[in-house]
């Protein structure tokens, strides 16, 4: 270790021991704990927004495959429909 | 605490609020700064384990580090504190002289630091003041542990550089 990284660790070192015994304000911990509480983490608002969020996903993904099955269903019936009627046209 | 159990959250509280209030002084250079950013670091931390959003990948400890430092990094990068930093410790009351020689010391920090971009000052306080390894590092910040390296790296070059500028005590 070099002169000026010594300097360094050593201001740092002393930093740190001098800042080790750093403790909030008394009523710290009471205030954010009330605080806290203040919000229940459990009721039923919570618990339709938790599940709410899965049922919007499973919702979407029907969406789409519904969506891809029914484009699927009219490319085909539209293929029987030019079959069924003869709309195949020749040219001589 | 994934599953939202108030009990767990307020045992979450108890361990860590001495210790991230104390990160976030190192970081912001005051105790009234770091007990409001603490603070909003648990109501986030509250809300999002409410929303479902916690999903246990990380510890609790690193997640609420993680915030806590997010939060930091957004406050250095606003410079919102700047101002207020030379105030707040200046009007500070202090109840012994182990508590003045800390309120200085974080002082003395917090100016020496001041020239750093906020991740360095982050990666430098988190490194070398509370004795997490790179790796514990890279989890909180969500970055490489070489993007970490480079950033303590970065920081003690700049710190050598403006030594000679600063009064150093030590």
């Amino acid at each position: 270790m070099t002169q000026p990284d010594e300097a360094l660790a050593l201001r740092l070192n002393r930093l740190r021991a001098q800042t080790e015994g750093i403790v909030p304000s008394a009523d710290f911990e009471a205030k954010l704990l009330v605080l806290l509480s203040a919000t229940p983490a459990n009721d039923a608002f919570s618990l339709v927004w938790r599940w709410g969020k899965f049922g919007v996903a499973l919702g979407a993904v029907v969406a789409a495959a519904s969506i891809v099955l029914a484009l699927g269903q009219s490319v085909t019936e539209e293929q029987e429909d030019a079959l069924s009627y003869g709309t195949v046209e020749y040219f001589e | 605490v994934a599953s939202g159990d108030a009990a767990a959250f307020r045992a979450v509280v108890e361990t860590l609020a001495v210790k991230l209030v104390r990160l976030g002084a190192r970081m912001l250079g005051n105790v009234p700064d770091a007990e409001d950013l603490v603070q909003e670091a648990f109501v986030k931390a509250h809300a999002a384990m409410i929303a479902g959003q916690y999903d246990g990948r990380a510890s609790v400890s690193t997640w609420m580090h993680r915030i806590v430092c997010n939060l930091a990094i957004d406050q250095l990068r606003a410079g919102r504190r700047h101002g207020r930093l030379v105030e707040a410790t200046d009007d500070i009351v202090v109840e012994d002289s182990r508590a003045a020689e800390a309120h200085l010391a974080l002082r003395e920090l917090s100016e020496w630091l001041n020239e750093l971009p906020a991740e360095q000052r982050v990666a430098l306080v988190l490194s070398t003041l509370e004795g997490y390894s790179n790796a514990e590092i890279a989890s909180m910040l969500e970055c490489s542990e070489g993007a970490v390296e480079q950033r303590l790296v970065r920081a003690r070059a700049s710190l050598r550089e403006r030594r000679s500028l600063d009064h150093d005590p030590t």
